[in-house]
């Protein structure tokens, strides 16, 4: 600072200000963030949908179908109405079963990316619409898939890991503009930048809420604070999945200590955790253990998967390529270990053509190094 | 950006008001102004076991009045426990439970939160029977003609899982026993604590609490595909 900046600090204060301005447009508009982690996020919420038809499939009509007019009362001070009305307890065994695998389907359609963005459209109406009439069957993770599906809606989450990505790249390479590729010149990118980025934001706000409501309004709770909480859900009939299970968990008072307390610290220490890039990965695995145990142990298997697919965001892209490159290498190495036990046992006869442009072709396709090493280690001890 | 800042950040303020609980911001701003925003698309309550978890196991049971066809005899069946067979058919052993999980649970929640809302002549008249294919009204205008009535919310909610649980009663029951006629159900609520944590592996509990109403006529549907609660009333007791 200047003598002059000195005696009046308002410009640089000013030149402070525009300067992180200018810095958060550029991250909100310039390029879109997470993509990877969204297109994570995108096959998580389509399996959700899927496994959601599968495991009720038995109950449908009992809970929503032509057997549930007993749920009708329950709906005297429903919020929802027009237009998520396309179930109805009034619907034939036939015809609610059809419309019921429709919602499997369109999940099954976002998983794989088929039509992501209109497939997440048609499973949010298509939840909102069967879960909401039966209000007795309806808690917390309707809450959750709902809001982050609708969120989730605005970011770009077909570019990775898509049958969209892979139709694009079929038509950019064959130079031939299909779809919406016309009207996409037409508008600025940093207009999709900006609604996907802002979205990002809702949807990691989404979370910091959830956890830290759920964290922070534990503590006023003496079960809590005793660090006893645990037990009491692992013990009753509504969370009692696997009873072996539970009360092997509960049985052990240090243990149930150590689970109570350690729930409410990540809770409440995630978003801060998410900061720094070592307390990043101690959060996110620290968070989904805490949910991949209430999935296992409390049956809330279908919360936590919703849950766990938002968190995806937080991983970086650069974790998602890395990953990526590893599953290859393991691929291709598994691949030809197999080949050269074919070609012992004789059942495949060794290609001179292959065999010569094998070692150009793993080259290429993993990272300098290790991996091509470890291949040919892999054959010559075979 | 200045359009999507403004989204933003009324997104951003409009959730944490709304989730804050009782907060000084959250009595300033009004939750009934955040009500058309949030209301249902973004609605949520994230204090998930807390400030306490829950610690009771909650069931909804029912039991019929069934007509022998051909002597007219009545008699009463045991009560169904309805919670119990959707404990050990959707939420045991299951690695990912049904919704069956939260059914009756949720039923069960409703009916005993809804009754706990009743005044004292109120609960009174709960216990008693209400008879005739048009009960579900003569119950709810008897609920609010009760001297220490309270506002309507109080008691509609009551009339309303009543009626739902014996509806799905009726259906069960219709299940059970086709051979004989339906003439009453009769709907109970029971709910007992789990073991104190000192006592953690053990059976001892304390006392269980009832709601039980008195008799009504069940609530046949029409149309109804048989099949669906056959398939369900599979292993109950007859």
């Amino acid at each position: 600072m200047t003598e002059q900046e000195t005696l009046n600090p308002v410009p640089f204060v000013l030149g402070k200000i525009k300067e992180l301005y200018l810095r958060l447009e550029r991250w909100t508009l310039d390029a879109k963030h997470a993509s990877y982690g969204v297109s994570v996020a995108r096959i998580l919420y389509g399996l959700f949908a899927v496994l959601f038809v599968l495991t009720n499939f038995q109950y449908r009509n009992i809970m929503w179908g032509s057997g549930a007019q007993w749920t009708d009362p329950l709906r005297w001070n429903s919020t929802w109405g027009f237009p998520f009305v396309f179930y109805s307890t009034a619907d034939s065994t036939l015809i609610f079963t059809l419309k019921y695998l429709l919602l499997g389907l369109a999940g099954l359609s976002l998983m794989v990316g088929f039509f992501s963005r209109t497939s997440a459209i048609v499973v949010l109406y298509l939840t909102i619409s069967l879960v909401n009439l039966n209000p007795a069957a309806t808690d917390a993770q309707d809450n959750i898939y709902r809001i982050m599906l609708l969120l989730f809606c605005f970011t770009d989450w077909s570019r990775h890991f898509s049958v969209d990505a892979w139709r694009r790249n079929r038509r950019a390479l064959s130079q031939k503009p299909g779809g919406w590729a016309y009207l996409r010149d037409f508008v600025p990118a940093w207009i999709p930048n900006g609604i996907h980025n802002i979205a990002l934001i809702a949807i990691a706000y989404q979370l910091f809420m959830v956890y830290v409501i759920a964290g922070v309004s534990k503590i006023a709770g003496d079960m809590w604070r005793s660090g006893t909480a645990i037990y009491f859900p692992l013990a009753s009939d509504r969370f009692n999945v696997w009873p072996f299970l539970n009360q092997l968990l509960y049985s052990n008072g240090f243990m149930v200590g150590l689970v109570t307390f350690f729930s409410v610290g990540i809770q409440i220490a995630f978003p801060l955790m998410l900061l720094q890039r070592w307390t990043r990965i101690i959060g996110l695995l620290g968070i989904s253990a805490m949910h991949i145990m209430i999935g296992v142990v409390m049956g809330l298997g279908l919360f936590s998967l919703a849950m766990i697919a938002a968190d995806v965001i937080f991983i970086r892209n650069d974790t998602y390529q890395w990953m990526g490159r590893k599953l290859r290498a393991i691929g291709e190495r598994l691949r030809i270990r197999y080949r050269t036990k074919q070609i012992k046992m004789g059942r495949l006869e060794a290609d001179p053509v292959e065999s010569a442009a094998a070692p150009a072709a793993k080259a290429a396709s993993v990272k300098p190094g290790q991996p091509e090493k470890a291949l040919h280690n892999s054959i010559k001890k075979r | 950006m200045a359009i999507l800042g403004i989204v933003l950040g009324w997104h951003l303020f409009a959730t944490f008001v709304w989730d804050s609980g009782n907060v000084p911001v959250q009595n300033a701003v009004g939750t009934e102004k955040l009500r058309p925003y949030m209301v249902p698309m973004f609605n949520q309550a994230w204090s998930v076991f807390a400030p306490n978890p829950e610690f009771a196991d909650a069931r909804v049971l029912f039991r019929a009045k069934l007509k022998d066809k051909s002597d007219g005899k009545e008699t009463v069946t045991d009560f169904v426990n309805i919670s119990q067979h959707d404990i050990d058919n959707a939420v045991r052993y299951h690695p990912i439970p049904s919704k069956m999980i939260i059914n009756s649970f949720g039923l069960a929640a409703f009916y005993a939160n809804d009754f706990a809302t009743l005044s004292a002549e109120q609960k009174k008249i709960f216990g008693k029977d209400f008879l005739g294919p048009s009960w579900p009204e003569n119950l709810k205008t008897t609920l609010a003609q009760a001297p220490d009535a309270k506002p309507a919310g109080a008691y509609t909610g009551m009339s309303a899982d009543d009626r739902s649980l014996v509806m799905l009663s009726t259906n069960i029951a219709q299940a059970l026993w086709p051979e004989k006629e339906l003439v009453g159900i009769q709907t109970q609520h029971f709910q007992q604590n789990v073991p104190n944590f000192e006592d953690r592996g053990t059976d001892k509990r304390s006392a269980p609490s009832t709601i039980t109403s008195g008799w009504r006529s069940p609530l046949a549907v029409s149309g109804i595909d048989p099949s669906v609660y056959q398939d369900y009333a599979k292993g109950l007791p007859r």
